[in-house]
């Protein structure tokens, strides 16, 4: 055995060389993994998007007596759905609508505005709720008789579409 | 070089024990980074497995409904209020109530079954250049005199009551109008004493305007009399019976995860004029 005294130029450039190899295929490891752990985040933020929004209008729709996808055009709002029911019972009027905000913006919020009236059209409750806020585009459609929603939403480079089909249950 | 050499000798000699520190580092760092990936895909099975759950429990709810409509259909829920329960629908238990209506846009209709068929209503309907021409029929089918108190018209969506169109024998008076066009109208008369009075066996009209599109079915709208008989008290009488349904689902754990109620018309046809879902 050769005694060693200290190391030589040769064995610090190898090990320089595979640390370099070492930490490169770590270094691109990493990023692939964070990458695509923000693939994953836009996904699932777009799905869950999508989700909530097809959620919440397909169950609006099978109470609807009436269903307008027109901006009304007396309200600041800008509604893109407006769904009407009533309670048989007690004859309130439930109003329920989809208004988009940041309408100029290629992505959009969706706000759910949801307001009870009394038999005598004196409101008795109102809500505001934030639905979504990736939605690029949502279209309400009659083609036959049922209805359907398709619905996209962003984020990064992830979109995703759905489709919802819906009867309305009241005659 | 030298001064390199000797730095890095002083780095590398006396490595023993250094495996220790650097594998609990790296867990360290593993733990750290796992805790949140973990958590993260936990969540999105958990909202998956939640929107899941709600569908279902959605369509068990429906079928329940269905389930119901058929039972009443049937003739099944002739002793109100009906109450049943439907066992693994979607893997849920979906409670059913059939219950009677005696309430429509807050107005009491009262109870149904009180000498029911005493009273016999009938209806007709003409368009004509955007406006319907309604007539309600009444007719006295019992043997004594009847004294009308009330009407009550709930209509389809879409027709709107034309002011000053009452007439007939039982009142020109004009109803209240409850609710707006776009959710159905209900038109009201409460009439004043002293009520009008039918005979035993005649029949008397009363006609009113509805403005609308044309392909609306107006003669869909349904009708329900209250009256008045010396012998016999309070008769109520409508052209179709009204129900309501509750279609309550619980998971295995008992807890309610959704709730639908229906509002239905029984005629000729079952026509249901109310859905509501998880309404509180």
């Amino acid at each position: 055995m050769i005694k060693e005294n200290g190391y030589s130029v040769l064995s610090l450039v190898v090990v320089i060389a595979i640390s370099s190899v070492i930490a490169l295929g770590a270094g691109m490891t990493t990023g692939q993994i964070l990458e695509q752990s923000r693939l994953n985040e836009d996904y699932a933020t777009v799905v869950r998007q999508a989700q909530n929004f097809g959620f919440n209008v397909s169950q609006d729709m099978v109470m609807a007596r009436t269903v307008s996808t027109t901006d009304n055009i007396v309200t600041p709002d800008v509604e893109f759905i407006t769904i009407i029911w009533k309670d048989w019972e007690n004859g309130y009027k439930h109003d329920v609508r989809y208004i988009w905000l940041d309408s100029v913006d290629s992505l959009k919020k969706v706000i759910k505005k949801h307001t009870i009236y009394d038999e005598n059209g004196l409101t008795i409750d109102s809500s505001n709720s934030l639905l979504a806020d990736n939605i690029y585009s949502a279209n309400l459609t009659q083609p036959n008789d049922a209805w359907r929603l398709t619905v996209e939403a962003r984020s990064g480079e992830k979109s995703v579409i759905r489709e919802y089909e819906v009867n309305k249950r009241v005659d | 070089m030298e001064t390199v050499k000797r730095y890095l000798s002083r780095i590398f000699k006396d490595e023993a024990g250094q495996a220790l520190p650097i594998v609990l580092a790296m867990l360290t760092l593993g733990s750290l980074m796992i805790v949140p990936t973990l958590d993260y895909t936990a969540t999105n099975t958990k909202i998956v497995k939640m929107y899941e759950k709600k569908f279902e429990s959605y369509y068990a709810a429906e079928a329940g409904i269905e389930d119901a409509l058929w039972r009443i259909n049937a003739g099944q829920a002739e002793t109100l209020p009906y109450n049943y329960e439907l066992t693994d629908i979607n893997g849920m238990m979906v409670d059913i109530s059939i219950e009677e209506v005696t309430e429509i846009a807050g107005v009491e209709i009262g109870e149904e079954g009180v000498h029911e068929g005493w009273l016999k209503i009938s209806k007709t309907a003409t368009y004509d250049d955007g406006i319907y021409n309604f007539v309600l029929s009444i007719k006295n089918n019992g043997g004594g005199n009847m004294k009308i108190e009330k009407l009550l018209i709930d209509c389809p969506t879409n027709l709107a009551y034309i002011e000053g169109s009452t007439s007939g024998n039982i009142t020109f008076d004009e109803p209240v109008v409850i609710g707006t066009a776009d959710m159905g109208i209900t038109l009201h008369w409460d009439l004043p004493s002293p009520f009008f009075n039918i005979g035993p066996g005649a029949t008397e009209n009363q006609a009113f305007q509805f403005a609308g599109p044309p392909d609306i079915d107006a003669v869909a709208a349904h009708s329900v009399v209250k009256a008045s008989r010396e012998d016999v008290g309070t008769v109520w009488d409508a052209d179709s019976k009204p129900y309501s349904i509750t279609a309550q689902v619980t998971d295995n754990e008992d807890k309610i995860i959704t709730i639908i109620t229906a509002g239905i018309w029984k005629g000729a046809n079952i026509e249901i004029s109310c859905w509501q879902v998880n309404q509180q």
